[in-house]
């Protein structure tokens, strides 16, 4: 019904400002163009560029492109066996490999295939990331290939949760709910075990690469990876309700246990850095109500009460964001404090925490 | 279909910088429409649009003058357009600014009811448009008035594919509290 209404907004095309303000605009424009450019010499550069528009429009005809892209995408196909070896974005045929997933998104048309295909995509950049970190590219080549794939990754997973919640809002209201349910329910899954997975992998990145940027590009990814994993976990449990099937209840404990795992690790790395850098009676605090809370969350999560040590994890998550955010602020105050008294002698810690 | 040497727009801005202002001329000819739209749909005033998407095509000549290079020329404009009204908005804010401009009211547009199956006339379609939220209405305008596709309506409002989807999927969502049961 609402398709129906929102097709009809076509109509509004019709809508246009007046004519005499499009005379009197246009006219203004093409005088001022005309007096900005009255001094203006046409380089050699200019003359190859227009020459190759010109070109291509006139003398390449719509038969011949469309058999020029068949040929394209032929010579992809094959040549992607080659580039699927690629892992580095300035190596040659990676450009290959990145073209011929976006062909393979073509076959994907309904949003759980689309989010299938982005967690695919997500999981090879992470690999790339990985053996980019170990391999022997120069530190700046390194960096710079490490924040394209990691931020690709980003995007990736950012989509697959997006399609995650339109499959979750189309099926709510359908019928046959149990088998549509199940869709969701193995998609969310999915989700959340690729996740966890990616996560963990981009800490070995972190732990190779030496380089501050690139440590700031990989903390960023596994937050946004953390918060489509909280949003996967949020309708695993939802959809999961009141079921007694224990199989499934034990993959959500599992899930969230590896969350809260995660999250007291980030922690414990805190609590180390907080003696030197923050009031410690201040930080010592949220730390005892985070480890507190992680307890409390795994004993909910024995008497299967998922949704209350969900709460409570997210409670923790946000503990270890602020005192991260809080020991990041103070290094880099300290950084400049110490850069502007020339005292190049101290080194700052290096802070690689991903607050979950 | 092939694209005419005059439809293409890194044609046009190019042959206006060696110094042919006719060429920037086709390029307002051709979004002049589209630009005006997208404003009015977001300040509801049509003197208000217009002086609006003025200052958008005179601020991208200024910036193409300099030298810029857009890839998309099309994205680009609707952003400097977008980013223009967000100005307005906020000096309005800011400033308390007497309304000189008279704005249609959002709040009528919430009594609308209507039945889809019918034809509806433009001025109700536009209220319904106007009432919708302003992140959605700018989604909706872009993709089902100029038919623009997810991809360049993702590089124009700076969200993600995915999350561009994700809003188009709940305006559906949101239109169903504007039909008749």
């Amino acid at each position: 019904m609402s398709q129906k209404l929102l097709e009809q907004f076509n109509c509004l095309k019709s809508v246009q400002p007046d004519f005499a303000w499009k005379e009197r605009t246009r006219d203004f424009l093409v005088k001022r163009v005309k007096l900005d450019t009255v001094a203006h010499q046409t380089n050699w550069f200019e003359i190859f560029h227009t020459f190759s528009i010109v070109f291509f429009a006139k003398y390449m005809p719509s038969p011949a492109r469309i058999t020029a892209i068949i040929v394209v995408i032929s010579i992809i196909g094959g040549a992607n066996m080659i580039a699927q070896a690629e892992y580095a974005p300035n190596r040659m045929f990676y450009g290959v490999k990145r073209a011929y997933e976006k062909v393979e998104f073509v076959f994907a048309v309904t949003p759980e295939s689309e989010a299938k295909m982005h967690l695919k995509h997500a999981n090879e950049r992470q690999k790339e990331a990985t053996k980019i970190a170990a391999s022997q590219q120069t530190s700046q080549e390194k960096a710079s290939n490490l924040k394209t794939v990691i931020k690709s990754f980003e995007q990736n997973i950012e989509a697959a949760k997006s399609s995650l919640v339109i499959v979750k809002e189309q099926t709510e209201n359908m019928k046959n709910s149990d088998i549509i349910n199940e869709k969701t329910l193995n998609l969310a899954k999915e989700i959340s075990e690729n996740v966890s997975e990616a996560i963990k992998n981009l800490d070995e990145v972190n732990n190779i690469t030496s380089n501050k940027d690139v440590s700031k590009t990989v903390e960023e990814a596994q937050s946004v990876a953390e918060g489509v994993n909280t949003a996967s976990l949020k309708v695993l449990i939802e959809k999961t309700g009141t079921s007694t099937d224990p199989v499934l209840q034990k993959q959500l404990k599992n899930f969230i246990f590896q969350k809260l795992n995660r999250d007291q690790e980030t922690i414990n790395k805190i609590k180390v850095l907080t003696e030197q850098w923050l009031e410690a009676e201040d930080a010592a605090q949220k730390i005892d109500q985070a480890q507190k809370l992680t307890k409390e969350a795994k004993n909910l999560l024995e008497e299967n009460a998922f949704l209350e040590a969900m709460q409570k994890a997210e409670y923790v998550s946000d503990i270890a964001r602020e005192l991260n955010n809080k020991i990041n602020t103070e290094a880099e105050d300290n950084k400049a404090i110490e850069n502007n008294q020339g005292n190049s002698a101290t080194q700052t810690p290096k802070v690689i925490i991903n607050p979950q | 279909m092939k694209e005419s040497l005059e439809q293409n727009d890194k044609y046009l801005l190019l042959k206006a910088v060696q110094g042919e202002p006719e060429a920037f001329g086709v390029l307002f000819d051709k979004y002049s429409g589209k630009i005006y739209r997208f404003i009015y749909y977001k300040v509801t005033n049509k003197d208000l649009a217009e002086d609006i998407a003025s200052q958008a095509f005179l601020k991208a000549w200024e910036q193409i003058s300099t030298g810029k290079k857009v890839k998309s020329f099309q994205a680009w404009l609707y952003r400097i357009a977008r980013n223009l009204v967000v100005d307005y908005f906020r000096t309005r804010e800011k400033e308390e600014l007497p309304l000189i401009y008279q704005h249609k009211n959002e709040a009528e547009s919430k009594n609308i009811l209507v039945n889809p199956d019918d034809i509806l006339d433009r001025e109700t379609l536009e209220n319904l448009l106007i009432g919708l939220k302003s992140e959605v209405k700018e989604i909706i305008a872009l993709r089902y008035v100029e038919n623009l596709s997810i991809k360049e309506i993702s590089s124009i409002v700076d969200k993600s594919y995915g999350n561009v989807r994700l809003i188009l999927h709940r305006a559906i969502k949101e239109l169903q509290e504007y039909i008749k049961k």
